[in-house]
């Protein structure tokens, strides 16, 4: 099954022809299209979880930061780590 | 070299001392091994197919059971420090707890193996393969399992960690010891099974303990 | 608190390439899968079968590639203990999860109907498998502490132990006799594969990086806004 050796397939031939050749993928269309399928699900899923993560979680620092928390506008403190909390899910 | 040799006692002595773990782990092979039979009914065929997966599976899990207090005991007491501070490297310590773990794990289920095989219908002349195999294979679960537990001192649920970190790096050993049973059970030649195990084993004695005496210095830190 | 202070000048340049690479992620997919889909060859032995390594394959070098940049962003945490380096590898973790199991889904639906098999453990994909299992144990074990640092340190450590996977991946296919076949892109000798199926591939290969940019930028933000929320709320405990 060398890579090298590719060939003009189908496609030329049936460019002209509408859609069936593409729908069916030459009779392999329950393992193309699924392929496709799965990787736009998982990389679209990234996508939102990503965005919205950074959405939710900067609007919760603006939030915050309005109601006054913010400890840069209070007096220096040493750069000291805080006690430990409950780790955060990444 | 003395320091080095009394971690291993000291486990040792701990281990004895505490000689329900060692049973423990034997049992939990055991029972285990059993569910198979018990579960799959006496068909000596199916057991036979088995076998080799299923001694391995269970040989690997068994050994899982220890890790995740092999460090911990050590690191709350201060242990380790003063070990540290003796001049033995992370690395040797991690080395000795490794080959502790192997007398007090590996070393028992290498042994108990062949009568769980007994159990299992294992064909007459895999019973080498399976033996030599698990001899080459225990000692680098030991040493893997020893740099996952060095990971997870004071992690939480550093049980179920340990065997998430280390199950995954040990397949390649799990395929090539089943596939060298299986292979003398066809009557086929081992050798390069075994000679792959054989190959992991070597990687892993220098590499792994490095590897944990890292992870122990990011845990003492 | 100068340890943030490289952070908002990260941020802001992040912000201001964000954008552009959004609309490059869109357009090198759009024109990728048009190639990939409308104009580029059936191989003349796999059919129309060999379009989904216009998906697979770009998600395998991804997979890798995020690898690589996890252990690396972890190496410079351990050495110069500068968070934003923690925030990085953490961000890149579950992004070369989801490459991973693409690659690994898109390659058993590719073998099934040309190996006749979905799975097979042969070097090459059992090494991706382990990938894939390291990226799992990687997200557990920086979850596991309380002190997110000595998460960060140790998830590293198991990031630069698991990099050893990398090369096996890599070069299984020529070590061993595998049923995955052998590299033909990046190869001393130059690609063997027709360029016709070439230009697709790095297309949709540039359009993977190029998200996995966004993905790690709109990461970082996420995990950086959950760090200063901690420090906030444990300031405001004080």
């Amino acid at each position: 099954m060398a890579m090298g050796e590719m060939g003009r397939g189908k496609s030329e031939a049936v460019r002209g022809e509408p859609d069936v050749d593409f729908f069916s993928m030459g009779g392999y269309a329950a393992y193309v299209w699924p392929s496709y399928g799965v990787a736009g699900v998982i990389l679209f899923w990234l996508l939102l979880a990503s965005w919205r993560a950074a959405r939710v979680g900067e609007a919760e620092v603006e939030r915050l930061r309005a109601l006054g928390a913010d400890p840069r506008r209070r007096a220096p403190q040493s750069g000291s780590d805080g006690p430990p909390v409950t780790g955060d899910q990444v | 070299m003395t320091a080095f040799v009394g971690v291993i006692l000291r486990d040792l002595r701990l281990a004895r001392r505490q000689g329900a773990d060692i049973a423990m782990t034997l049992a939990f092979f055991l029972v285990v091994v059993s569910l198979f039979p018990l579960g799959l009914g006496p068909s000596p065929d199916a057991l036979a197919r088995i076998a080799p997966a299923v001694l391995w599976v269970t040989a690997l899990l068994a050994a899982m059971l220890s890790f995740d207090r092999l460090f911990q005991q050590d690191a709350d007491d201060g242990g380790l420090d003063q070990l540290a501070l003796a001049g033995l490297p992370l690395a040797l310590i991690a080395l000795a707890k490794a080959i502790a773990h192997w007398l007090t794990t590996g070393l028992p289920i290498l042994i108990l193996a062949p009568v769980m095989a007994i159990m299992l219908n294992l064909q007459a002349d895999a019973y080498p393969a399976l033996i030599a195999g698990l001899a080459l294979g225990t000692p680098v679960v030991s040493l893997f399992g020893t740099v996952g537990a060095a990971l997870v001192v004071g992690a939480r649920r550093a049980g179920v960690l340990v065997a998430l970190i280390v199950l995954p790096l040990l397949i390649p050993l799990l395929i090539f010891g089943v596939s060298a049973i299986e292979a003398a059970g066809a009557g086929l030649p081992v050798r390069s099974h075994l000679m792959f195990l054989g190959a992991i084993l070597a990687g892993a004695v220098p590499l792994a303990p490095l590897a944990a005496g890292a992870a122990l210095r990011q845990a003492l830190e | 608190m100068h340890r943030f202070a490289n952070p908002t000048r990260f941020f802001r340049i992040a912000n201001a390439v964000l954008p552009v690479l959004a609309l490059l992620t869109v357009g090198l997919f759009g024109v990728g899968l048009y190639y990939a889909l409308f104009n580029s060859p059936a191989d003349y032995q796999q059919g129309e079968t060999v379009r989904i390594m216009y998906v697979h394959v770009p998600a395998a070098w991804s997979a890798l590639a995020c690898y690589g940049a996890m252990a690396l962003a972890g190496a410079s945490f351990l050495i110069w203990k500068h968070t934003l380096a923690d925030l990085a590898a953490r961000a890149a973790a579950p992004i070369g999860a989801g490459f991973t199991a693409i690659a690994l889904a898109t390659g058993a639906l590719w073998g099934q109907p040309m190996w006749g098999t979905w799975w097979v453990w042969d070097a090459r994909l059992t090494s991706v498998l382990i990938l894939f299992f390291l990226y799992l144990g990687y997200i557990a074990l920086v979850n596991a502490f309380d002190d997110p640092d000595r998460g960060g340190r140790a998830g590293a450590v198991l990031a630069l132990v698991g990099l050893i996977n990398l090369p096996i991946i890599r070069f299984s296919v020529d070590w061993w006799n595998t049923l995955h076949q052998p590299a033909s892109v990046l190869r001393m000798d130059g690609p063997s594969i027709a360029p016709e199926m070439l230009l697709p591939l790095l297309l949709m290969a540039g359009a993977y990086f190029s998200l996995f940019g966004v993905l790690m930028i709109l990461r970082l933000r996420a995990l950086f806004a959950e760090r200063r929320l901690r420090q906030l709320r444990l300031a405001a405990a004080d």
